[in-house]
């Protein structure tokens, strides 16, 4: 009997996430799109890590005719100075990775404190920072990140603590309600009848409760944070340029399409779209993983 | 009787509403001796764990103590101040909750509980010296050592109601209150719960208050009964008397509604009406809506707590 235990089923994030759940009676839809979203976001931070060794060509340079459509030599084509589009997306990615890695960061460090705060402590702190954070949110965020990253000037950073500005909001407002709710569980009640410290409850008893929806949120505001990367660089707030970005080249090659030449404009685009939906695919497969009630229905 | 630990002086707890004041605990007072479980009795929203709540000062708002002293072991609990009473609760009063299924943190392991409230409050034991105690602390509760590193959804109800009251005698309180600790568990745990709690009670020399709606877990555990109704306290008695002679009408009603085997009756006695509301009591003596033997005094006057028999208290008019 005892041999029996040992043939068990894989274990760990990546099986659970791989392996998926029942979708439509069957089980390898999910397993083939979690294999894709995995390996998609694998191969993207290898891209933005070896990019100069990846990319064919200079991305900033002319390496080959205006305009050329694409062929063996440029498969994505040529912009309008003649630089390789393919390169170009490979550079980019470097920065829209950066962007929006950085901007989720700078949201989850300034809105999961203050959310834990808010929620925990209450009383007139919480009324204040709760106006705040819902006047922000009230804001539309795309206009939002515009007006800042124009007061900012251009310049990853910029961009990032402009993007992060809008996102602040969401994690306050995921958390707090959290903590509200996981403030009132017996569990915690019980712990205060034991002497536990505030600060012990709100670390030990009250944030660990409130971790997985944050990793869930964390990857789909990378999601958010990407499309609102390209939405300032095709306005023009983002990085210098002459460096390759997804969202300015889009803006350039976008007055080309009236005469047939879809590629400077299809390509950037499509990569923004892929990444986008990449982070938010993986989101809600974090989601499912962490939240085991999701999986049983 | 031996030193009184805990004595609480015309405590009352209110709990202001948009339509007005709930008055939960209406000037109770009650002592607990040393090494005695008191039980204290009463239907549902009779304010009998408001009073516990109200010891620990665990109240949730809106709920405030409106008035009256609780004294400890000479301290007037009312009078420390938040981290003096923080460090009051787990070291010399603790608590065992009702629901054993909530009561843990689903992300620490038994473990982590244990040692957390040792160190919480002796921050001088090093982290395995808590752990060894932690060890000889389940151990007596009947649980084996490898399950300290379990988490508490791999722990069935009865061993984490087991690991709660570890966590209450963790560093030899001096009174634990018990707030309904069997209500949630099947008769045959909650049974060998309560052997466990008797036997505890016995060797460690335990002070107990015992809040239940549980007539049958009062007889088993209780030395004294105090009996609450509407926020006050009616009767207060040794076990033996209370359940043999009842002196207060209500004690006399909540006992008549036990499904009792011996009784030959078809009929449970039971109790007509139900709890007054609270927001808008009646006037007199609160139980007089109810009570088969009211008299005129009753539905104007409230009866006063006074002994009727030498350690036999009551609140009625019948005894004037």
């Amino acid at each position: 009997m005892q041999q029996a235990a040992t043939i068990s089923e894989p274990t760990g994030l990546l099986a659970r996430f791989l392996r998926g759940r029942k979708w439509y009676g069957t089980e390898w839809y999910m397993t083939v799109t979690g294999g894709i979203i995995v390996t998609f976001i694998v191969v993207l931070t290898l891209v933005s890590f070896f990019t100069p060794r990846l990319a064919p060509y200079d991305p900033e340079s002319r390496t080959g005719d205006p305009f050329a459509s694409p062929y063996a030599a440029h498969p994505f084509g040529t912009d309008q100075l003649g630089r390789d589009i393919l390169s170009r997306i490979i550079y980019g990615a470097q920065i829209v990775l950066q962007v929006a890695l950085l901007s989720a960061t700078f949201s989850f460090v300034v809105g999961v404190p203050l959310g834990l705060l808010s929620g925990y402590l209450g009383g007139r702190l919480d009324r204040v920072l709760s106006l705040v954070m819902d006047s922000i949110y009230a804001f539309p965020g795309l206009i939002l990140a515009i007006a800042l990253a124009a007061l900012l000037g251009a310049g990853i950073l910029n961009m990032s603590v402009a993007i992060a500005v809008v996102y602040v909001p969401i994690f306050f407002r995921l958390v707090r309600g959290q903590v509200l709710s996981i403030k009132e569980e017996l569990y915690v009640e019980a712990a205060r009848s034991l002497g536990a410290r505030g600060r012990t409850i709100l670390w030990r008893y009250i944030f660990p409760n409130v971790i997985p929806s944050i990793v869930v949120v964390f990857s789909l505001n990378i999601a958010d944070a990407i499309i609102t990367e390209a939405a300032l660089a095709f306005v023009g707030l983002g990085v210098d340029p002459s460096r390759p970005d997804w969202g300015y080249d889009i803006y350039r090659g976008r007055s080309e399409l009236v005469g047939g030449r879809w590629w400077p404009v299809t390509f950037p685009g499509l990569a923004i779209a892929l990444v986008a939906l990449g982070f938010s695919l993986f989101g809600e497969g974090l989601s499912e993983i962490l939240n085991p009630r999701l999986t049983e229905a | 009787m031996s030193e009184p630990v805990l004595q609480i002086h015309n405590l009352s707890v209110d709990y202001p509403t948009h339509v007005g004041v709930v008055r939960a605990v209406d000037d109770v007072s009650l002592t607990v001796y040393r090494g005695e479980v008191l039980g204290l009795v009463g239907e549902s929203g009779c304010g009998k764990s408001t009073l516990g709540m109200a010891i620990l000062r665990l109240l949730r708002p809106p709920g405030k103590i409106a008035g009256g002293e609780i004294v400890f072991d000479e301290h007037n609990l009312l009078g420390l101040d938040d981290e003096a009473m923080r460090r009051l609760r787990g070291a010399h009063i603790s608590m065992i909750f009702q629901d054993p299924m909530t009561c843990l943190n689903p992300l620490q392991r038994i473990s982590d509980h244990v040692v957390e409230t040792i160190r919480t409050h002796q921050p001088e034991v090093s982290e395995q010296e808590a752990r060894r105690q932690a060890t000889e602390l389940i151990d007596r509760l009947g649980i084996m050592a490898e399950r300290l590193d379990d988490y508490p959804h791999q722990l069935s109800g009865g061993m984490r109601q087991r690991i709660m009251i570890g966590l209450a005698l963790a560093l030899n309180a001096d009174l634990i209150i018990a707030d309904e600790p069997t209500t949630s568990l099947d008769v045959i745990v909650e049974a060998q719960f309560l052997d466990l709690l008797k036997d505890l009670q016995r060797r460690f020399n335990l002070t107990i208050v015992l809040i239940t709606h549980n007539i049958g877990v009062i007889a088993e555990l209780s030395d004294r009964v105090a009996v609450m109704y509407a926020g006050k306290l009616v009767e207060l008695a040794d076990v033996y008397p209370l359940f043999d002679d009842p002196l207060h009408p209500y004690t006399r009603g909540l006992l008549n509604s036990v499904p009792n085997i011996s009784l030959t009756e078809d009929h449970l006695q039971i109790m007509s009406g139900s709890p007054p509301d609270l927001i808008n009591p009646p006037p007199g003596c609160k139980f007089h809506p109810r009570c088969p033997r009211a008299m005129d005094r009753c539905r104007v006057e409230e009866p006063p707590v006074k002994e009727v028999q030498p350690g036999r208290w009551a609140a009625c008019w019948l005894y004037e």
